[in-house]
């Protein structure tokens, strides 16, 4: 463990902070991993961080740009040139942790490679095929559910639905889903040191290399199988990176789709009006979904290295320079309020640019048929009275903690 | 009117064919194509719609 930073990164944060103030950049702390009111209240922190400005520094932990408006968003994520994903690390850590998740940890031309092989396997076309076990999956948890008379939404479905979906499409079966989850759900929201890191990625690489070794030999339809096919420019993909593009998959599968279902549902479990809306016609769930994934987004990965000087909103940018991308401000500062049967208001929850979530296609009929068999089953339930709602924020998005809910109740 | 897509900055969301699939077609890999169809002019405001709703900003309409 550092106790200081290393004279060049104490150089390049006071050189930030110095460039900062020489041109008018406001500086605001921001700090994602010791902020308390993130677990009382994120959202609070995310409007906070917008009103600041599109553009600020955070001297927090290592020292750190912040893009917290759409516009300086989007500008950063679609210049790959200047905004690069190597290293690839959490920018507002105090300590430095690489990441090893390809094709998101790699710049073109190499991301670009891996990227096209991937693409096909997620078209909105080729995972059309998922949706009815996906409904399946969504009966046989609400039948749970209404088995056992309570819920936690977030324990109950929300965190069980992409894990047992996911995990077997992507073929490592669900005996083991409680360990594979837990493994996904560390490698999202802990702090970790280096080290740390490195054994939750092991752990996740030792799971999915099993299944892609036995694939070689014994291919099924399963995406483990796909991945084995699957050649970039027509040349075989060397094994650990394909074994890092699964891990990416193992993580990403299970954890995001999750922590988003939680956040639907809290809005939709606190607003009865818009949960009638879905009721009454379930036709409107696509939009509803876009619009609550731009109210509560829950984060994701965002943070990007200046590997050029360059300038950003009249800023002059140095290599080197961090910057940490706000989505969720970003994405609610376009428009304050919810309002579910809208459509022209984007969101940045999938990413911008070509890191764009590549499974997103997939997490979007996740979470429509998780929503249409829920209220479908369950279309009445609230949170109880005295619900207190706490949060996380992790290493990479935010979570809502736990969701009971009252199920039917009879004074409805 | 039609719409334009600029490819260099598409990158696959799926707004534009979900929204308008009249108008908009998927690729093979999921990327947004514009049909050949023209849009009635009648029918600007949803255009409007669904040009802010390409979150890359990817989408513009063309005159005549």
């Amino acid at each position: 463990m550092l106790q200081a930073a290393p004279a060049d990164g104490e150089m390049s944060m006071s050189s930030m902070l110095e460039r900062a103030e020489a041109h008018g950049l406001p500086v605001h702390t921001f700090d994602l991993e010791h902020d308390e009111r993130l677990g009382v209240d994120p959202f609070a922190v995310w409007d906070e961080a917008t009103k600041v400005g599109g553009l600020f520094y955070s001297p927090a932990n290592r020292g750190f740009l912040v893009a917290a408006d759409f516009e300086t968003v989007r500008h950063v994520l679609q210049d790959s040139k200047v905004w690069s994903n190597l290293p690839s690390t959490i920018v507002y850590t105090k300590e430095q942790v690489d990441l090893d998740v390809p094709p998101l940890t790699m710049d073109p031309p190499d991301h670009t490679r891996y990227r096209r092989a991937l693409a096909p396997l997620f078209s909105p076309k080729a995972v059309a095929h998922l949706e009815p076990r996906i409904r399946e999956i969504s009966h046989e948890l609400v039948d749970r559910i209404l088995a056992q008379g309570t819920c936690d939404f977030t324990k109950d479905f929300a965190a069980k639905l992409p894990a047992l979906f996911f995990l077997e499409w992507l073929g490592l079966g669900t005996e083991d889903v409680d360990r594979m989850f837990h493994l996904a759900e560390r490698a999202t929201f802990e702090f970790p040191t280096q080290e740390e890191r490195d054994d939750i990625e092991a752990r996740i690489d030792a799971i999915v290399r099993g299944a892609i070794r036995d694939r070689r030999d014994d291919p099924r339809n399963d995406l483990a199988s796909a991945f084995v096919r699957m050649r970039a420019e027509g040349q075989e993909i060397p094994e650990d990176i394909v074994v890092g593009m699964a891990k990416l998959a193992f993580i990403a599968g299970q954890e995001t789709t999750s922590t988003q279902l939680g956040y639907i549902m809290w809005h939709l479990a606190r607003n009865p009006a818009d949960r009638q809306l879905l009721v009454d016609d379930p036709s409107r769930i696509p939009d509803a979904v876009e619009e609550l994934m731009r109210f509560y987004n829950t984060g994701g990965s965002s943070g990007r290295v200046a590997k050029e000087d360059g300038e950003l909103n009249g800023f002059p940018v140095k290599a080197g320079d961090r910057i940490f991308i706000a989505r969720c401000g970003a994405d609610r500062k376009l428009a304050p309020q919810v309002q579910l049967t809208r459509s022209g208001v984007p969101h940045s929850a999938f990413g911008l640019g070509i890191h764009r979530c590549i499974g997103s296609h997939v997490a979007r009929i996740e979470m429509r048929i998780g929503l249409e068999v829920w209220h479908e089953r369950i279309p009445n339930y609230r949170v109880p009275a005295d619900f207190v709602a706490g949060h996380r924020y992790g290493s990479f998005m935010q979570q809502l903690l736990s969701l009971p809910l009252e199920l039917a109740p009879a004074d409805r | 009117m039609n719409f334009v897509i600029d490819t260099s900055l598409c990158s696959g969301h799926g707004r534009c064919y979900t929204l308008a699939p009249e108008w908009f077609d998927a690729d093979d890999i999921g990327y947004g194509q514009v049909k050949d169809e023209p849009v009635p002019t009648g029918e600007r405001a949803r255009m409007g719609d669904i040009v802010a709703a390409c979150p890359e900003g990817a989408i513009s309409i063309k005159e005549g």
